[in-house]
This record gives C-alpha cells, structure tokens and sequence, in this order.
C-alpha cells in the first residue's frame, strides 16, 4: 500500500484527479497519478502540515490563470495575445531544486510572465504576454541548454503559438497540451506546434491504417529510405541538398529514389507523394 | 592531470528501435584537444551529454583518471559546457550572468569575483563587465557565454558547436581565440562540431563519426591523408573528394562507360592485386588538388588522361576550382588561377593515381587498410 492510498483511506472525501481543485474551500497537492485533492474542513492546521511534508506544497488555488486552464475559474482579463509555453525538466542530476531552476527560467524572459505553474511533478506551464521581445522558438533551445549547463538538469520545452485573447484559450491550451504529450521524439529540446502538428492529428488514423502499413514495408527493404525521405521533405523536396545532408552522393540517392518509385508508384518529385512519404516515416 | 577513458560505450534511449551510439571506444589523454565531428544526427552531442552526466550510458564504462564515473552526478564529475545556442540572462550583467552560477553554488564574494575577472581577463571582457547582453556583439556574447564555463574552474570542457551561430569571418577569429584559451587554461577539451574546417584547424585528433558510430580517429594530417574509407573521404576535405566506380583491368582502371582509361601506378597496382581486385570493379577516390591540368604534369605522365568537359569554373584568386564532367560523373578539380576556364570547354586533366584512394565497393573501407 502506498503513501497516497493511505492517505486516501484516512479521508474519504479525497480523491486523485487529473485536475487540481482550485477553489477556497480545498486544497490540492501533486502526485504520482496526479492531484490529490481535498477539502479543507478535513484538516486541521497539523495535518495541513504534515501533508506538506509528505506531498510538498500545496497548488496555489489563487493563480487565476491555472484556475481558468484547468476549468476552474473565469479567463483573466487580458487584451493582445498570450502563448503557453509548457516545459519538462530533469533534476535527477542537478543539485538545485525546481524552485531555483523556475527562478533561473523566469530570469530569462524579457516578456511579461503572466503565470508560471506546475502541472505535474515534472511539468510546468508559462503564461506568456506575446510581445516584441518574445523569444523564436530556435532561443528556447539555447535556454534551455544554458539552464542544463548551468543547473545540470535535462529540459525540454513545447511551443504554443500566440493566440489572441479572444478566442478559447483554456481549448487551445488543451490541446497544445495533449500535442505535447503525444510528441514522440523523446530527444527534441524544443518541440512547436507546427513540428507536432502532423504526427499529433494522424496518429490514430496512423494506428489504424492497414493501407499505410502495407506501403511501410518497402522500408524494410532499405532502411537508408526513411532517412532520405525525412531529408528530402525537411528539403522541400530538393535532391542536392538532401544528398549533402546525408553525405550520400546524388547519384546514389537518385538510384535508391527511382528504385523506391519503381516499386511502390510514389513519386517524391511530387509534392502529394513526399507529403505521403514522409507521413509513412512517421 | 586529467585522462578520460570512454570503454566501449553505447546508448539507447526507451522505447528507441535503434542505438543512438554504438561501441564507442576512445581514451583522451591530459590536455588534449579532441573534435567529435560528423554529420546531424551522428550520435557526437550525444556522447558529449553521456560525458557530462546529462544523459545515461546504456552500456560500457566511463572513466575519468581511471575512476568509473558512470553512476557520478554531473556536478560531482568537473566539467564544464559551452553550447551553440547560448543564451544569457537579458536583465543582468556581464558580471551577473558570469557570476550566476558561482552565486547558486553559494561561493563568497570574493571568489567570485577572483574567478569572473579572471575569466574577463582571458576573453576581454573586462570592459565590458557593467554591460547587458543586448549592448554587445555576437561574438562578445559567445564570449561571455565561454566566461561561464570558464569561471567553473574545471579541468574538463565541453563545448558543443559554440560557434554555429556565428557569422564565418566571426567563426574564424572566435576559433583562434577558442585554441589560444585552450592553451592558456591547459585544460582537457572535447569540441563538437558538424565543420571540418574547425576540426581540421583545431583538433589535435579527430573523431569523425556517422550513424552512432566511430568511422576513425586520429590527426588531421592522417584522416585527410590516408581516410579509413568512402564516407571519411568524402567528409573530410573541401571541396570533397571525388569518387569514380571503375573496373581494374590490364593495369589501368576504366569507368563502365569507358569515358576514361588511367594507368595504375606500380605500386597502387599491387595493393589492387595483392587485394583480389584484379578484374573488378572499386571505388577510386581522387581529391580535387591531385587532378592537374598544367603541361609539366601531363607531359610526364601522359598516361594518366582524361577529357572532360568544364560545366563551371570559380575563380577563387590564386586558384580555381574546376566542376567537370566525364560522361556522366560530375567532379572538381582545384587548379591555378590561371587555368579558369569558360562554362562548357573541354579540358585534359591528368588523374594524379598515386594519390589516390581505393575503397571496397561493398564495405567502403579503404584497401590499404
């Protein structure tokens, strides 16, 4: 039995959720299967103490903006537009906190922060307030190697794209969030919407797709292919530079491209067919 | 002194098909200067990252002075990283983003001081320390970003293309400055880096790797000189080498086309022979500077002609380089000045044979190895 179930056991009115209970009356703290929540006429002012010492601190019901994200509160009042720049850190390495690697985060911005949350225990969301000095997303790459280097942590970060206020912002936080998530390539720094786009929206029908995984198997002919592929989309489709990025001779990549056209009656030259190529590396 | 030792290491993250390094084996002495160089995605940051202790080592073992530091916290191993993508800390100072780290360490004032001015010293900075990141150049904020990993004071760098994002006449000056510290500081230093130029100019060896892997190690002298086979060939060297598939038959090699036929040397012969390839088809590798057009070189060896047909010609000042085709096989050739030439003249060239590098076409590994 765990810590939490028995926690669990000793209030029957708490339970885990996926969401923090954001309001007066409760408090929440983060676990392992993600917030336990409970009332706080549970507890008297020791076992509040105590479930700090057990659990850490308590999420803070008053930040407005995960109040709101989470569907637990009104959306602030905000004019322009915000991103939501969601993050994972590593401090199994490190020595410092995520207290100080927050700090050392926050230091790096020029922007306004409108909010700066856990999510999970290693999961964090910043509220940005997009403005002329907000960073591309290729800086958060050098952020976050200067904050490894620095702190020896591991970070990764998902960029959201700037939305304008007016629209469902706590929907499109959903999302970008579940596309952060998904993101199967475990070893890229900085993912955006725009690189998880594809994989993140084709994933079921992927999954389920009988047609592609016939079209798969020519890859298993060739494994070079997938990798030309990859690199003639992320080209625009051009062979020169496809082959420097490979150190293959054009020549020899051509050869390997009109024999994969021979065999599955896909034309890379056409942009239709790379797209569709490139969806069968995924 | 500080030695490392990397004994057979590998990686692979979960849930990954493939390893991300294979058997990388390599033992740095003290003081060296060491180049991991290759192409994206050839596994070089990431044996970086397994030395640093930001990522773990699947298998092998890691030491440092014969001590296994596999298992040992980053802060506890004594190196320091320099990144391609630095950034700086925009609201502070030079001092203040140099000192950062120290300050989180709790060091006193005083050492922190001692070590940041220090640094300022070497890099020249020290006029610069009141300034924020957004009043200097960007060869002044790689500068400080060096500065950083300098003040850790530790006997092992790392630095992972620190020099990518700079313009190349910033590249060439910051690589200068890079040698002259490394000097300075005495310290054991691994440089990643995808240019061969940088590693050729700085490395006192070289590791060229590809897929994962360790194509070959050594001085630049020896990986340009004598490349393990088709792939180092090719990469290391500008313009690349150039490479012909052709048959050796009757002491001379020919393309299947028979657009050329060259004389093999004695001695390049033998290798061919004592190799099995007489009478089969190789991978003949030639650079651009071994492929001559002046009167001295052809007249004396005659045999070693070809005629090919110039489709462009760049005039670099005191040399030329050469796009040519023989049939249809493009290549370049790095020639005088003063043999520049107009887009479509067809030329004689004389293929410099003992120069020349032979590569089994089913391994691609160099015959002479």
């Amino acid at each position: 039995m765990t810590k939490l179930d028995d926690i669990l056991q000793l209030y029957s009115t708490a339970e885990v959720s996926e969401r923090p209970e954001l309001t007066p009356e409760s408090v929440s703290f983060i676990c392992e299967k993600g917030y336990l929540n409970l009332t706080n006429v549970d507890l008297t002012d020791r076992e509040l103490e105590l479930l700090r010492v057990l659990l850490g601190e308590p999420v803070k019901h008053y930040d407005r903006w995960q109040a709101f994200l989470c569907g637990k509160g009104e959306k602030p009042s905000i004019e322009g537009k915000v991103r939501f720049i969601l993050g994972k850190v590593e401090l199994k390495n490190s020595e410092f906190s995520l207290t100080t690697w927050k700090k050392a985060l926050r230091e790096m911005f020029m922007t306004e922060i409108l909010a700066c949350f856990q999510l999970k225990n290693d999961e964090f969301v910043l509220v940005e307030r997009v403005g002329p000095t907000s960073y591309e997303s290729v800086d958060f790459l050098g952020i976050a190697q200067s904050l490894d280097a620095e702190l020896n942590t591991k970070t990764k970060f998902f960029i959201g794209d700037p939305w304008p206020t007016e629209l469902d912002l706590a929907q499109l936080f959903t999302e970008e969030q579940a596309m952060f998530e998904r993101s199967t390539d475990k070893n890229t720094t900085v993912m955006t919407a725009t690189k998880g786009a594809l994989e993140y929206f084709t994933h079921q029908s992927r999954k389920q797709s009988y047609l592609l995984k016939s079209y798969q198997r020519l890859f298993l002919k060739d494994p070079q292919l997938k990798k030309i592929i990859q690199a003639l989309y992320h080209t625009q489709g051009n062979t020169s530079l496809a082959a420097k990025k490979l150190y293959l001779h054009r020549n020899s990549l051509q050869y390997k491209l009109n024999r994969f056209a021979a065999e599955s009656g896909l034309d890379v030259k056409k942009m239709d067919d790379l797209m569709f190529c490139y969806l069968l590396t995924l | 002194m500080v030695k490392l030792d990397l004994d057979h290491i590998y990686k692979k993250y979960d849930n990954a098909e493939d390893y991300s390094v294979t058997d990388f084996d390599l033992h740095i002495k003290d003081k060296e200067f060491i180049v991991f160089v290759g192409p994206s995605g050839c596994g070089k940051s990431t044996t970086l990252r397994m030395i640093a202790g930001l990522e773990d080592i699947s298998e092998g073992e890691f030491k440092i002075d014969d001590r296994v530091v596999n298992d040992v916290a980053p802060k506890d191993r004594d190196i320091a990283m320099v990144f391609q993508n630095y950034a700086l800390y925009p609201h502070m100072t030079v001092y203040d983003n140099m000192a950062f780290g120290l300050k989180l360490r709790k060091y006193s004032k005083e050492e922190i001081k001692k070590r940041v001015s220090h640094a300022a010293d070497i890099l020249g900075l020290t006029e610069y320390l009141k300034r924020k990141p957004a009043a200097l150049s960007g060869g002044q904020r790689q500068r400080v970003a060096l500065g950083r990993a300098i003040v850790r004071d530790a006997p092992i760098f790392l630095m992972d293309e620190p020099l990518s994002n700079l313009d190349a006449k910033l590249r060439v000056s910051m690589r200068a400055q890079i040698a002259k510290l490394h000097q300075e500081l005495g310290t054991t230093t691994i440089y990643v880096t995808h240019d061969q130029t940088e590693a050729m100019t700085m490395a006192d060896r070289i590791v060229i790797m590809k897929d994962g892997k360790i194509q070959q190690v050594g001085s630049p002298q020896e990986v340009y000189d004598d490349p393990a086979n088709v792939f180092v060939g090719s990469f290391i060297g500008a313009p690349a080498m150039n490479f012909f598939n052709v048959t050796v038959k009757d002491g001379k090699v020919y393309d299947d086309a028979k657009n050329f036929e060259i004389e093999v040397p004695v001695g390049r012969l033998k290798l061919l022979k004592d190799k099995g390839f007489d009478n089969k088809k190789v991978i003949m590798g030639i650079r651009p500077e071994d492929i001559h057009t002046e009167n001295a070189f052809l007249d004396t060896f005659p045999n070693s002609k070809v005629e090919a047909t110039v489709t462009v010609s760049e005039l670099l000042g005191a040399e030329s380089q050469l796009y040519s085709k023989l049939g249809e096989t493009e290549f370049v050739s790095k020639v005088d000045a003063r043999d520049y030439v107009k887009p479509g003249t067809k030329m004689t060239m004389g293929f410099d044979l003992n120069k020349a590098h032979f590569f089994d076409p089913a391994t691609k590994i160099n015959l002479n190895r």
